[in-house]
């Protein structure tokens, strides 16, 4: 039996797409972020309503990451935002070589802020490099306020968090406080936004941070 | 998680690695699985199994070494060990620390059939 070392990393191949991608987006001077959450906790609807607020205000495009449909990219385009839909077919979450055959299907010259909406998981997503400058995760106050435990690496991995729906925390078993300290003694670092995109309250405040990121 | 598509990685480096007329005498390959990288071992081994199960790396089985989350701390110095999700200092109990290891995922070694 002879032994051979290897010493090579399983998601190499990922993890130097991602790094092409991301020096691609630097050369390109474009923010990149990478919107990760549960199915359901609201990522289109806060990117509609961002979309709205940065209109004017900056040039971007979306890639959407679905199992199936290209319903999500339907709705960013109406908004007159380009949006590449990225349709895994069963797949629990986006990786480098998809992101990078979506960006070659874009004009990214024109663009200063680029977002990826990954597939709503909260588990897979949350290993896989995409080449992005954050990653953004969004939890929705009917999902509880124990999530950033029960789910530790993806809120360790992204450096903000965005509390979406807090309009129904009074008819929901939601601690804000909790919810917060929850996500603060997993990630002491993480940024914290609270938004209502039926209100409207805090997509301001959120936009704000999007807009002090973009690359000059 | 997706440990079907991580089946695949392997076999491809795998291939990479070793000239296919020694591919069928691979016997073992050694990974390192960090306890944060999200991968369920069992459910690996089982992927890589019936992924090989007809090819020339038929004969070769994972052997998977789970490698623990340690983090140093940036208040009072010590290294420990950590629960899986719960980042604060075995020591002092501060957040403010440093992981060392547990996000591995890697083939370490493999063996071969001379």
């Amino acid at each position: 039996m002879s032994v051979i070392t290897v010493e090579r990393k399983v998601l190499e191949k990922n993890d130097e797409i991602a790094s092409s991608l991301r020096a691609v987006l630097g050369e390109h001077k474009i923010f990149c972020f990478n919107l990760v959450s549960s199915p359901g906790s609201g990522k289109t609807t806060l990117l509609e309503k961002t979309i709205e607020q940065l209109k004017g205000k900056v040039s971007m495009a979306v890639i959407e990451g679905d199992v199936q449909t290209d319903l999500d990219a339907q709705r960013i385009a109406r908004l007159g935002v380009p949006a590449v839909q990225i349709v895994t077919r069963g797949g629990c979450h986006l990786d480098a070589p998809l992101v990078r055959d979506a960006l070659a299907k874009m004009d990214i010259g024109k663009i200063s802020l680029l977002v990826i909406e990954n597939v709503g998981n909260l588990v897979c997503p949350a290993n896989y490099d995409l080449g992005e400058d954050a990653k953004v995760v969004v939890i929705s106050t009917t999902e509880g306020d124990d999530k950033p435990l029960k789910y530790p690496a993806m809120f360790r991995n992204a450096s903000v968090l965005v509390i979406n729906k807090i309009d129904l925390l009074p008819y929901v078993n939601c601690n804000l406080g909790e919810l917060k300290n929850n996500a603060l003694s997993i990630n002491p670092g993480i940024k914290i936004f609270e938004t209502s995109c039926t209100t409207g309250e805090g997509i301001g405040a959120w936009s704000d941070w999007i807009l002090k990121n973009i690359k000059k | 998680m997706h440990e079907m598509s991580l089946a695949k990685n392997i076999a491809d480096l795998i291939g990479e690695q070793v000239p296919a007329p020694d591919l069928e005498k691979v016997r073992i390959i050694k990974l390192k699985v960090g306890e944060l990288s999200g991968v369920v071992n069992e459910s690996l081994e089982f992927s890589f199994s019936v992924l090989v199960r007809e090819t020339p790396l038929r004969n070769a089985k994972l052997l998977i070494e789970n490698v623990p989350i340690l983090a140093s701390c940036n208040q009072c110095g010590a290294t420990s060990r950590l629960e899986y999700g719960l980042f604060f200092c075995g020591n002092c109990k501060s957040g403010d620390i440093k992981l060392i290891s547990g996000n591995e995922l890697h083939i370490d070694q493999i063996e071969i059939d001379d």
